[in-house]
């Protein structure tokens, strides 16, 4: 059964990006659409077989990369997502399946790797395409438009638009 | 009691079974695929050629006769994007990690970025060209095959092995290059 998107932005990704201190509104919003997007909030293990894990789908070997070439870099926020491990002896594979506040975490920090700023807070298409280019890559399966109809069809067509008014 | 007849019979039967089974190894094991390192300054590729072909190739969701891979489906999708499966025993390069066909995907092009429009117009000829394969109306199609990212180099030949059921269309900076001779932009 998927999880309620809006609680799961607030109670879950919310938080741990306060903690992190790596919260914005576009970035609690594109981590939900990633987290819509790539698992409909309810794969932990990826359908066919394949590496990824989690509400993100994030494969161990990018979580690798990720901690090897970026977080050993950046010791205050590389101690602050360890510290949302579900135990200090976790392994951070399970974790990436089961933990969705280190998950989380971990997405995030795989966005900010990217060159590029986040795009404006309810722009779908921009989100989409941010999406696209840096997390699932050009070699992932996915494109802007399942986003955008991932979005759409969980959020509600209208979603943004009222939020603009 | 056998007779040096039967015998020299039985030894001939026996040498027929195993000549036949010996050519029919080699008509089976795919043969060793050239496969060129390449190091782009941002990660290493394994590159080689594959000759698809209407025997080794399954064009997900559009076979009617193949159980389709959740999820895949030989449609054109933005950006370029599409893809075809290779029967794994049809192919030179050894995936433990998969049961019966690998995931040979297009990725996917920017149409914003310079000469996004002309990549991806490539990309849906090569598109165009495998579907007349599917409707055998070509009886190959060569293409560039990039192994990266889920391969390791092993001992054994051909020196890699796939660690994952997905590979990919050679790919440099977003237009698909059909050869696996160095390639600059």
């Amino acid at each position: 059964m998927a999880l309620n998107p809006t609680i799961f932005a607030n109670t879950v990704i919310a938080p741990v990006l306060q903690q992190i201190g790596l919260f914005s509104p576009a970035a609690q919003q594109l981590l939900l659409g990633t987290a819509i997007q790539e698992s409909g909030l309810t794969a932990r293990q990826q359908r066919a077989g394949g590496p990824a894990l989690g509400l993100y789908q994030m494969e161990p070997n990018t979580a690798n990369d990720i901690w090897n070439n970026f977080l050993k870099y950046r010791q205050p926020l590389a101690k602050k997502i360890e510290s949302l491990l579900s135990s200090p002896t976790a392994s951070k594979v399970q974790d990436l399946q089961n933990n969705d506040r280190y998950a989380t975490a971990m997405a995030r920090a795989h966005y900010a790797r990217a060159p590029m700023p986040l795009p404006q807070f309810n722009d779908i298409p921009a989100m989409a395409a941010y999406w696209k280019q840096y997390y699932n890559t050009p070699l992932g399966a996915g494109s802007p438009a399942e986003f955008i109809a991932s979005w759409n069809k969980t959020m509600g067509v209208g979603a943004v638009q009222a939020a603009k008014q | 009691m056998i007779g040096n007849g039967h015998w020299r019979c039985a030894a001939v039967v026996l040498g027929l079974i195993a000549s036949c089974w010996f050519v029919n190894g080699l008509r089976a094991a795919p043969p060793q695929p050239e496969i060129r390192k390449s190091d782009s300054g941002k990660a290493v590729h394994y590159l080689m050629m594959f000759e698809l072909t209407r025997d080794n190739t399954v064009f997900p969701g559009v076979d009617p006769d193949v159980s389709a891979t959740p999820g895949a489906s030989f449609t054109l999708r933005d950006g370029g994007q599409f893809e075809v499966e290779i029967m794994k025993s049809a192919f030179p390069v050894s995936a433990p990690a998969c049961k019966t066909r690998l995931i040979l995907r297009m990725p996917w092009t920017n149409s914003e970025a310079p000469q996004g429009k002309v990549a991806i117009a490539d990309k849906e000829a090569l598109f165009a060209r495998l579907d007349k394969l599917r409707q055998r109306q070509l009886g190959a199609v060569p293409v560039a095959i990039d192994l990266s990212p889920y391969v390791k180099a092993t001992a054994a030949p051909p020196g890699v092995e796939l660690t994952a059921c997905n590979i990919f269309f050679r790919d440099v900076g977003g237009r698909y290059v059909d050869m696996i001779d160095d390639f600059k932009r």
